[in-house]
C-alpha cells in the first residue's frame, strides 16, 4: 500500500505537501503548468499588487555560498515583487484554474494601503484563486516604502493589515507570511492570531550579505559596483526556519506552512515532524528544476511506508512534545565518543577537531593512522561524529 | 633472467597498488586473483557510494542517459544516492534495466556510460557502474524488488532463449499483461551469464537472483527449440521473438586443431562455471589463447586463476583493434597476462608431449569491410610451445536455432544475434522489442 501523502490545509485538499512558493519559478502560468505536470501539488504565484505599487528591478540579484566544491549552499536575491501587471497574474490564474482544477493555486499579495489590500483581495478572488497570502515579510526593497517586513516586524501594523485582507476576503482562506527578521515571532504570531487570518507562512528570506568582492571592494551582488543587503535563502537557512515554524506550532492555535531551507524529503519530513502542514520549496526548484518532485515525492512516500505510516497526516508534529527547554535536559545522562576502526579511513579529521576545538580526547595513533577515544578525557560533547566523512564515530551511552 | 625478474616484480607492485586496497571500490590484489575465482571487485560501502554520487553534478540532459543503451536515467538514481532515499534509487534503476545488479558489475562502462560523463572535464567519470551495483545489491539483500505486473490479458508470446535479450523481452511483456512461455534448451537459465562470463567478475548468486526474479513470473520450458517447429510457433503465438545468441564457437582451421590439449574456449570457461575447475589441471602449465575478444580474455584469465606459469594471447592485430574492453585488457595485464601481437597459427603440432604452434607473422593493411585494418601474412614464421591452447577466435549463430523462421511479421529478434555485443545492449533490445510487439498487435498486427 502507497501511504496517502494528501494532506488538508486551511480546509483545502492538497494532493501532496510540495507547493512552489512565491518566487522567480511561479512568475508565469507556463512555468507554473511544467511544475503542475511534474507533479507539485499546487503554487504560490510571485507576489503582485495593484498598479500603483508597481516595481522596477535592477539586474543582477543573485549571490551564493560556495562551499567545499557545492555552488549554492545558500542563495541570496535582491529582486522583488512581480514586474507583470495584475491583469496577467488574473489570466494566469483563470488559465491555472481550469487546466487543473485537482491543484491549489495561491496567490501572493502585498499592498500599502487598506484600498491597495482589500481590491488585490477581491480582484484574485474573482479570478478564482484558491487562497491568498499575504507577504509581511520582504525584508529588502520593500521596507523602505512601508511595505514587506515593515508590516511583519511589528504586532500592530501585522495585524491591522491582516484584519483589512480578512475583512475582504470572502470566499477564501488567508495566511500570512512571516519574516524571521526579528527578536521574538511570537509577539507577531498572536497579532496574526488575533486579527482572525487562517494560516502562517514561515519564514521568508533572511536580511544578510553574502558577500564582498575581494578585487573591487563591492557588496555583492553589485549593480553597477554597488550592493544592498538581500534576502537569504536555500538549504544554509534551515536550521532557522525550523526554529520558526516549530515554535509557532507549539504555541498557536493555527496551521503553519512550512518555507525556508526544503531541499530534500529529508527535510521535509524534519519540517512536517515539528508541525508544518504544508510546505513551500524555492530554492530548490530554482537550483535544480521541477524534476526534483519526484524524488520528494518517492523519497516521502518510501520513508512513511518503512515506517509503517499510511499517510502523511500521522506524522505532523510527532517531534514537538520532544521539544523542550535546557532546565528540563537531563543531568545524568552521559555518552563517549566511540571510533569503529573497521569503518574509519584514517582521516584524522576527529583527531584535529577534539584537539583543537574539544576537550584532546582523541589519541592519534600515526603509525596505524588510527584514532582512539580517552574515555576518561572525553565530555561527550559530539564534535566528531559531525566532523567524520564515513560516519565512523558514535556516541556510546555510559550513563 | 634477471631483468624479467625486475619487470615481474614492478608488475606485481603496480598491480597491488592500481588494484588492491588504495582503489574505489577496494578490489582483490593481483596475488588473491592469482589463486582463486573470488570476485575482484567488491561493493561500495555507503559511505563511498554518498561521497562518489556527490561528485556528480546532476547534469541537464545529461550525456551519461545517452551512453546507456538501456537508458537507465543516471542522474535521477545519483540524486537519489545523495538524499540517501536507496528505493527509490533501486526503482529508477529496475524501470528501464531489469539486470542492474549484473550490469553494475559486467557493463563496459569506460565505453558507455562513463565515456562521455561531464566530470571527465574536472576529474574522473562518475563510477556509475560501481553506483548502481551499491544501489540494486543493496535491494536485493533487502528483498526490495518486486514487480507490479498487469493482469495477463493481452496475449501470448514465445520468447525463444533465456539470455539477457530474452529475459528482458520476457520480463517486460509479463510486466504489461503477456503470458510469456519462455524457452531455454540449457538446464538453467541466464545464457551467457551463465555459462560465458566468468564468476570472478558476475559471481552465480548475483546472476541467480535478477535471473530467477524474472523466470519465476513466466513460464520457463526447458526446450531446444528447432527453427523447424516455426510454422507451429507462428500459428500459435501472438508474436515470437528470438533471443538465442551466437551459440556456436567458431573453430580453427588449420591442422592439429584438433589435438587434445586444444579446445574451444567457450567450453573451457563453461565447464568453470558449472564448478568443475578440477578437469583442468593447469598449474605449472604454459597456456596459449588464441583471439582478442571477451572470451580469450576471461579465459586467459582463468588460466591465471587456475595457476597457469605462464598464459599469452595471440592476437593477430594489435591492441588498438582487439575487440576485449579495454578495462578487462588491463586487468589481465595486471593479472600477468602476456601478449603476442601481430600474429596468427597456421599449424599445431605435437612434440614432446606438448604442442608446438607454428605462428606467422602479420602486417596491417587497409581498413577491410569490417573496418578494421586488413591482415597480410608476412611469410615470417616462428615457433611457439604450449601445453594447452585456448581457441577463441568468434561464435556464429547456431543453424538449427534460426535458419527457417525467415521473416515472417511475427517474429522479432534482439540480442547477439542481431549484431549486439553486451549485455545491457541485448536488455535494450529486448525491451525495445517488447515494446515494438506492443505497438504492432495494437495496430492490429500489421507492420
Ligand atoms: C566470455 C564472455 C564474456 C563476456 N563478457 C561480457 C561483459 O563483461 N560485459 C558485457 O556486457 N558483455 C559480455 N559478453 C557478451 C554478452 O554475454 C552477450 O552480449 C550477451 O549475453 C548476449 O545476450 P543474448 O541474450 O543475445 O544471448 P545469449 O546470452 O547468448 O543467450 C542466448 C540463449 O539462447 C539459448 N538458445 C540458443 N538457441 C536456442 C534454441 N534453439 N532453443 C532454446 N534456447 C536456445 C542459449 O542456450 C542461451 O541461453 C561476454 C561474452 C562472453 C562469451
Ligand atoms: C559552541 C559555540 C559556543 C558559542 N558561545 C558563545 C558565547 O559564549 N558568547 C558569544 O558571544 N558567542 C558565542 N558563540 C558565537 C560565536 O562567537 C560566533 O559569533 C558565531 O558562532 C558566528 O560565527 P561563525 O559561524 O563564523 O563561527 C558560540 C558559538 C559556538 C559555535
Ligand atoms: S565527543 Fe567531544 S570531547 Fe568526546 S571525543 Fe568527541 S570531540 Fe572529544
Ligand atoms: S574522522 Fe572518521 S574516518 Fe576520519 S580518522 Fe576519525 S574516525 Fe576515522
Ligand atoms: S554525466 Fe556524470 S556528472 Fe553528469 S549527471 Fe551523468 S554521472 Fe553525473
Amino acid at each position: 500500500m502507497k501511504p496517502d501523502l494528501s494532506l488538508t490545509f486551511c480546509g483545502l485538499r492538497f494532493p501532496n505537501p510540495y507547493v512552489l512558493a512565491a518566487a522567480p519559478t511561479t512568475d508565469s502560468a507556463d512555468q507554473v503548468a511544467r511544475a503542475l505536470e511534474a507533479g507539485w501539488a499546487g503554487a504560490v504565484m510571485k507576489t503582485t499588487s495593484v498598479e500603483t505599487e508597481s516595481v522596477e528591478l535592477v539586474y543582477p540579484q543573485m549571490g551564493a555560498i560556495e562551499l567545499e566544491g557545492k555552488k549554492l549552499n545558500g542563495l541570496i536575491n535582491i529582486d522583488l515583487i512581480s514586474q507583470r501587471h495584475i491583469d496577467q497574474v488574473e489570466q494566469d490564474i483563470r488559465r491555472l484554474k481550469k487546466e487543473y482544477p485537482g491543484k491549489v493555486i495561491l496567490a501572493s499579495i502585498m499592498g500599502s494601503r487598506q484600498e491597495h489590500w482589500q481590491e488585490l483581495v477581491r480582484r484574485l478572488e474573482a479570478a478564482g484563486v484558491d487562497m491568498i497570502e499575504c507577504s509581511f515579510s520582504c525584508p529588502h526593497g520593500m521596507p523602505e516604502r512601508g511595505m514587506g517586513a515593515a508590516v511583519g516586524q511589528n504586532p500592530e501594523f501585522t495585524e491591522r493589515t491582516a484584519r483589512w485582507v480578512k475583512e475582504a476576503a470572502k470566499r477564501v482562506p488567508v495566511a500570512i507570511k512571516l519574516t524571521p527578521n526579528i527578536t521574538d515571532i511570537l509577539p507577531i504570531a498572536l497579532a496574526v492570531k488575533r486579527s482572525g487570518a487562517d494560516a502562517i507562512v514561515a519564514i521568508n528570506t533572511v536580511l544578510g550579505l553574502i558577500g564582498v568582492d575581494i578585487d573591487t571592494f563591492s557588496p555583492l551582488p553589485s549593480v553597477d559596483g554597488i550592493g544592498i543587503y538581500g534576502g537569504f535563502s536555500g538549504p544554509a537557512i534551515k536550521p532557522i526556519a525550523l526554529q520558526f515554524v516549530s515554535k509557532i506550532a507549539q504555541n498557536i492555535d493555527l496551521p503553519v506552512a512550512a518555507t525556508g531551507g526544503i531541499c530534500t524529503w529529508r527535510d521535509a519530513v524534519e519540517f512536517l515532524l515539528v508541525g508544518a502542514r504544508n510546505l513551500q520549496l524555492c530554492t530548490a526548484p530554482m537550483h535544480y528544476g521541477f524534476r526534483i518532485i519526484e524524488d520528494l515525492l518517492d523519497g516521502l512516500s518510501h520513508y512513511l511506508a518503512d515506517k509503517g505510516f499510511s499517510s502523511v497526516e500521522e506524522i505532523i508534529g510527532l517531534a514537538l512534545p520532544k521539544l523542550s527547554s535546557y532546565q528540563h535536559l537531563s543531568r545524568t545522562f552521559k555518552v563517549v565518543s566511540q571510533v569503529n576502526t573497521d569503518v574509519c579511513i584514517g582521516c584524522g579529521l576527529c583527531f584535529i577537531a577534539c584537539q583543537d576545538g574539544a576537550h584532546q580526547a582523541i589519541v592519534w595513533d600515526s603509525e596505524k593512522r588510527l584514532p582512539r577515544t580517552d574515555e576518561e578525557k572525553c565530555v561527550g560533547c559530539g564534535l566528531c561524529p559531525q566532523v567524520c566523512p564515513v560516519e565512523a564515530i558514535t556516541l556510546k551511552r555510559t550513563a | 633472467m634477471q631483468q624479467k625478474h625486475a619487470a615481474a616484480d614492478y608488475q606485481a607492485a603496480a598491480g597491488n597498488h592500481a588494484a588492491g586496497l588504495n582503489t574505489t571500490p577496494r578490489t582483490l590484489s593481483r596475488q588473491e586473483r592469482r589463486t582463486g575465482f573470488g570476485e575482484v571487485e567488491f561493493t561500495l560501502t555507503l559511505a563511498q557510494a554518498v561521497q562518489e554520487a556527490n561528485r556528480c553534478l546532476y547534469c541537464y540532459d545529461a550525456p551519461c542517459i545517452q551512453g546507456c543503451p538501456a537508458r537507465i536515467q543516471i542522474p535521477e538514481f545519483i540524486a537519489r544516492i545523495r538524499s540517501r532515499n536507496l528505493t527509490g534509487a533501486a526503482e529508477v534503476i529496475y524501470r528501464d534495466n531489469p539486470l542492474g545488479a549484473i550490469c553494475g558489475r559486467v557493463c563496459p562502462v569506460e565505453a558507455l556510460c562513463q565515456k562521455g560523463c561531464t566530470s571527465c572535464r574536472i576529474s574522473k567519470p562518475i563510477a556509475i557502474g560501481s553506483l548502481q551495483r551499491f544501489v540494486c545489491d543493496l535491494a536485493l539483500q533487502e528483498g526490495r524488488i518486486a514487480y507490479q505486473d498487469e493482469a495477463t490479458t493481452r496475449g501470448k508470446v514465445a520468447v525463444v532463449g533465456s539470455g539477457p535479450a530474452g529475459l528482458s523481452c520476457a520480463h517486460y511483456l509479463r510486466q504489461l499483461g503477456f503470458n510469456v512461455d519462455l524457452f531455454e534448451r540449457e538446464e538453467l537459465a541466464g545464457g551467457l551469464l551463465r555459462w560465458g562470463i566468468p564468476i570472478y567478475r558476475l559471481p552465480e548468486e548475483v546472476a541467480k537472483r535478477e535471473i530467477d526474479i524474472i523466470t519465476n513470473r513466466v513460464a520457463l520450458h526447458r526446450k531446444y527449440l528447432l527453427a523447424a517447429q516455426a510454422e507451429d510457433f507462428i500459428k500459435q503465438y501472438d508474436a515470437i521473438f528470438l533471443g538465442v545468441g551466437l551459440s556456436s564457437p567458431v573453430l580453427l582451421r588449420t591442422s592439429g586443431a584438433d589435438l587434445p590439449g586444444v579446445y574451444a574456449a567457450s567450453s573451457f570457461l563453461r565447464t568453470l562455471r558449472e564448478g568443475k575447475s578440477g578437469d583442468f589441471a593447469f598449474r605449472g602449465k604454459e597456456i596459449a589463447v588464441v583471439g582478442g575478444g571477451a572470451t580469450a580474455l576471461d579465459a586467459a584469465r582463468s588460466a591465471i586463476r587456475l595457476e597457469a606459469a605462464k598464459v599469452t594471447v595471440l592476437y593477430r592485430r594489435t591492441i588498438e583493434e582487439m575487440p576485449a574492453f579495454s578495462s578487462e585488457v588491463e586487468a589481465a595485464f595486471q593479472e600477468g597476462v602476456d601478449f603476442l601481437w601481430l600474429t596468427s597459427p597456421v599449424e599445431i603440432t605435437q612434440v614432446d608431449g606438448r604442442l608446438k604452434l607454428t605462428l606467422e607473422g602479420i602486417c596491417l593493411g587497409e581498413p577491410d569491410e569490417s573496418g578494421r585494418a586488413s591482415v597480410i601474412p608476412t611469410g615470417v614464421r616462428t615457433n611457439f610451445l604450449a601445453d594447452v591452447v585456448l581457441v577463441a577466435i568468434a561464435s556464429q549463430a547456431e543453424p538449427a536455432s534460426v535458419e527457417g523462421w525467415k521473416d515472417h511479421p511475427k517474429v522479432f529478434r534482439g540480442g547477439d544475434l542481431t549484431g549486439g555485443a553486451t549485455v545491457v545492449q541485448a536488455v535494450a533490445d529486448g525491451k525495445e522489442a517488447a515494446l515494438r510487439i506492443i505497438s504492432w498487435l495494437e495496430k492490429g498486427g500489421s507492420r
